[in-house]
């Protein structure tokens, strides 16, 4: 921090009470949450805080650049936040938050430029954050573009050191990782290619374990994505990794329909296979276990089907969170059983887990880039419930449990809000 | 030097509270009646069905007025005095606006078409229609409309429940052309989402939106037939109410009233937002009404009253001060008119639906553009509320009202002996030199 010697000149004077009086009226319009709910809202005790994530044009985190990709408490009792920049903005952030304000932390773009996104966070038992960057699916798409591709990194709370692992996979963004740190191993999944693939810690090597999904290219609304690529990678005690894929098959065309040059099959693509990767194994194999859906929707060309969350349950299994349906499940890598616990809203795309303080799984729902639904199951009657949505206009992508158990509830719009929830109140 | 250190921050500070200085006075407010123009059709057993109207109107080159008429049957449940059985029987359904226009050579309005006909809405009780509109009547240079739905309450759907099987489908947006009577009907760029601000860029033939929950922004490029849906960008989480308007200046921009109290600049041709470092005048810190010059000057009301100018040439924004003067009293002026010639600024205030509280007043006032001074012209009897304001050619100003009507000195008056509330466009000829008007 710097040090200001001496008496503050008129211009330092002007500066400062510019800045109170900016505090002034940030402070006005940033109130605690309105009266104004709607039907399907959260009791307006239960939610203690709204804070802004964006600090507006003069930055850090300036708009377009608050978007919440991840959240992980940290042992310094601090929520390590990532962002991704989105609808023109060209940075991404670390951010830290303890429920009460928001810190900027780094500005990664700064240290990789041409990184836009902050994909995925992972916190290893070293206290280190380990995260994986990305960039617009636009410039995936454009054939002229430069983009180097995805940077492996990590960084220390304490030292604010990072560390740069280098690029993952040339031309590709990281689409997640997860760390098996008994090993010094940390797996990721590219994007849009789709290719498994790790990082050895010690020898800094990367291994490419080839495609394990092939890229769903869709434009919807003008805007180009990929569609099926991995979200979510599980890994146990044991080292395994667990994600969710399509399979690929062929069925042949019935011999009454096959034309002169015609094909005699066609591809149905069947999503939510659940597949393996042992340590020190090469290539994953189906372990057989199918995220539960709707009878036939794991292959509609429309839909995504696959694990779109998971959280470590207490006795070894997974928590997990469909893409299609919203269902809550349990995943069981030593049995590759599924347990589906069904859902408690009428809408889809159970995208975030965490345990809150009461000991209670808080997941966060909803359309994909619309109203966000909070819900908690019981772990111990069982019971799924529906707690509702924090205000009218919030679009959240991800909760997060903070240092005294509360669910903090983050946005992923161009002016971010972090909502806490405390179901005590 | 070491003055200004304070002064200009306390003069900032104090130049938001209590802007220009300019203040009504309450104990002398002259009342006024101007002529009322109901709006025509959707009449059911012999009786209007209209009961609201809440949107902008728009000017087109031949010097006709367009504006509206909606029933407000919809998810709020406000049938105007009828019995709320009726919604059955109605054989076009349930929530439904009828077009008009004004012809001043006339001095006469003119039933012109009917919302969910043009949208092929088959309406009914539990898949209401367009209650009204909510945005913009829109036109271009060559006299063709642009106009799109809304369902009253139908937020309480469209955010929460918009899955259960029976919704508001989302408001619809239609090319209208007067003089062929051709009607070209673009779907729905947000299902289950009504249109509360609607704009059209004739340069590039396209329809922007917004929609007044979530307030997601749209596009709908009218030769392409490509729609472009953005994030809630025009969001202000501050406010308890919800979004109503957006802003297009003459280049194509569009801007947005943002969470952090600025402005949100959208680039049509790159698809980019970037944040303009102002802050908006007001504790509110948005627009409920804009209108922008030729010279692309964007003036702006707020939902608190507070009037600010805004230049996109050099990114300066001007506080103009406060419509009334008394920033805290509950009235509601979501109308703004621009006189180029004459320099001046037209509004009336009202409420936000239901009857006229005291305070809210109703006044109708000008402001001089070049002497930065306000005219209160009067408190116009009968009017509950006003959304949209246009000044034509001729210099008279037409304000799109509801609330009680006055045939001559008659107040109209339904089966049950009660006064009704009804759409209609009042018409203002101001005078050349202000003062004589007060």
């Amino acid at each position: 921090m710097k040090t200001i010697k001496g008496k503050p000149s008129g211009r330092e004077k002007i500066r400062f009470f510019t800045c109170l009086y900016s505090v002034i009226i940030l402070l006005f319009i940033n109130p605690a949450p309105s009266d104004a709910q709607r039907d399907g809202g959260l009791p307006k005790s239960s939610i203690s805080k709204r804070l802004l994530i964006s600090n507006g044009p003069q930055g850090p985190i300036q708009g377009g650049e608050s978007a919440v990709t991840d959240m992980i408490l940290m042992q310094d009792g601090w929520v390590y936040g990532s962002t991704k920049a989105t609808w023109g903005g060209e940075n991404c952030h670390l951010f830290r938050t303890d429920g009460e304000k928001v810190e900027h932390v780094l500005n990664i773009t700064d240290k990789f430029p041409g990184q836009t996104a902050i994909t995925d966070l992972f916190a290893g038992q070293d206290n280190l954050l380990y995260g994986g960057t990305s960039t617009y699916d636009e410039v995936f798409d454009d054939k002229g573009s430069k983009y180097d591709g995805g940077h492996l990194f990590s960084f220390d709370p304490l030292s604010k050191k990072i560390e740069d692992f280098g690029i993952a996979a040339a031309g590709q963004g990281i689409n997640c990782i997860s760390a098996d740190l008994t090993r010094g191993i940390i797996y990721g999944i590219s994007y849009p290619a789709g290719h498994l693939f790790s990082f050895n810690l010690k020898t800094k090597t990367i291994k490419d374990f080839g495609e394990i999904m092939t890229p769903w290219k869709i434009k919807d609304l003008g805007r180009v994505s990929w569609r099926g690529v991995p979200k979510v990678l599980m890994i146990d005690d044991a080292g395994t990794i667990y994600f969710s894929t399509y399979f690929r098959k062929d069925i042949g065309v019935s011999t009454q329909e096959i034309m002169k040059g015609g094909a005699t099959s066609y591809s149905s693509n069947e999503g939510g296979r659940i597949y393996r990767l042992a340590s020190g194994d090469d290539k994953p194999v189906y372990t057989g276990s199918v995220v539960p859906t709707q009878k036939g929707m794991d292959s509609d060309p429309l839909y995504e089907n696959g694990i779109a969350s998971a959280i470590r349950a207490a006795d070894g299994g997974f928590w997990c969170g469909s893409i299609n349906d919203g269902f809550l499940f349990k995943f069981h890598p030593s049995t590759s059983t599924i347990i589906n616990k069904g859902k408690s809203f009428q809408y889809w795309n159970l995208k975030s887990l965490a345990y809150g303080g009461d000991g209670r799984l808080y997941m966060l729902g909803g359309r994909d880039e619309d109203n966000s639904w909070l819900l908690c199951y019981d772990t111990l009657t069982g019971s799924m419930e529906c707690l509702g949505w924090p205000d009218n206009t919030t679009q959240c992508n991800v909760i997060c449990a903070d240092k005294s158990g509360r669910i903090l509830i983050a946005e992923n719009l161009r002016h971010s809000f972090i909502w806490v929830y405390e179901s005590s109140r | 030097m070491k003055k200004n250190g304070i002064t200009i921050p306390l003069i900032l500070i104090f130049f938001t509270a209590i802007a220009s200085g300019q203040s009504i006075n309450v104990q002398n407010i002259k009342k006024i009646r101007l002529k009322m123009y109901p709006a025509e059709g959707l009449v059911w057993k012999g009786q209007s069905t209209q009961n609201t109207n809440w949107n902008k109107i728009t000017e087109t080159p031949d010097g006709r007025i367009w504006f509206c008429g909606g029933d407000h049957w919809g998810s709020d449940g406000v049938p105007g005095g009828w019995d709320q059985s009726e919604r059955y029987e109605r054989p076009w359904g349930f929530g439904n606006t009828a077009i008009c226009y004004y012809d001043p050579k006339l001095d006469k309005v003119f039933y012109e078409v009917e919302l969910d006909r043009s949208s092929a809405i088959y309406s009914n009780a539990e898949t209401p229609g367009h209650g009204k509109i909510h945005g913009n009547i829109a036109s271009d240079s060559k006299g063709f409309l642009y106009f799109g739905g809304y369902m009253g309450s139908s937020y309480r759907h469209e955010y929460t429940r918009a899955y259960y099987p029976k919704s508001y489908v989302g408001g619809a947006i239609i090319k209208y052309d007067p003089a062929t009577k051709n009607i070209d009907y673009y779907g729905i760029p947000v299902p289950y989402g009504a249109t509360v601000g609607l704009y059209y860029d004739e340069v590039r033939n396209t329809v922007y939106g917004i929609t007044p929950d979530r307030a997601k922004f749209w596009r709908v490029n009218l030769t392409t037939m490509e729609l472009n849906r953005y994030e809630s960008i025009a969001r202000m989480s501050r406010l308890e109410d919800r979004v109503r308007e957006m802003i297009l200046d003459k280049k194509g921009y569009c801007y947005f009233a943002n969470d952090i109290g600025g402005l949100t600049k959208y680039d049509p041709d790159n698809e980019k937002f970037t944040d303009i470092n102002v802050l908006l005048p007001g504790k509110l810190m948005d627009f409920r009404a804009s209108v922008v010059s030729s010279d692309n000057i964007i003036y702006c009301i707020s939902t608190d009253g507070f009037v600010w100018s805004f230049n996109p040439q050099t990114n300066k924004l001007t506080d103009l001060g406060h419509v009334l003067g008394i920033p805290d009293q509950p009235h509601y002026t979501p109308n703004i008119a621009l006189d180029e010639e004459w320099g001046r600024l037209y509004f009336l205030a009202g409420n936000h639906g239901g009857k006229l509280l005291e305070e809210a007043i109703g006044m109708l006032t000008v402001l001089d553009l070049k002497t930065k001074k306000y005219h209160w012209i009067g408190s116009v009897e009968g009017i509950e509320g006003c959304f949209g304001a246009v000044c034509s050619k001729s210099h008279s100003v037409y304000f799109s009202c509801f609330g009680n009507l006055y045939r001559g000195n008659e107040i109209e008056k339904d089966k049950n002996g009660r006064p009704v509330t009804r759409p209609y466009l009042i018409r203002y000829n101001p005078p050349r030199i202000l003062n004589s008007a007060e």
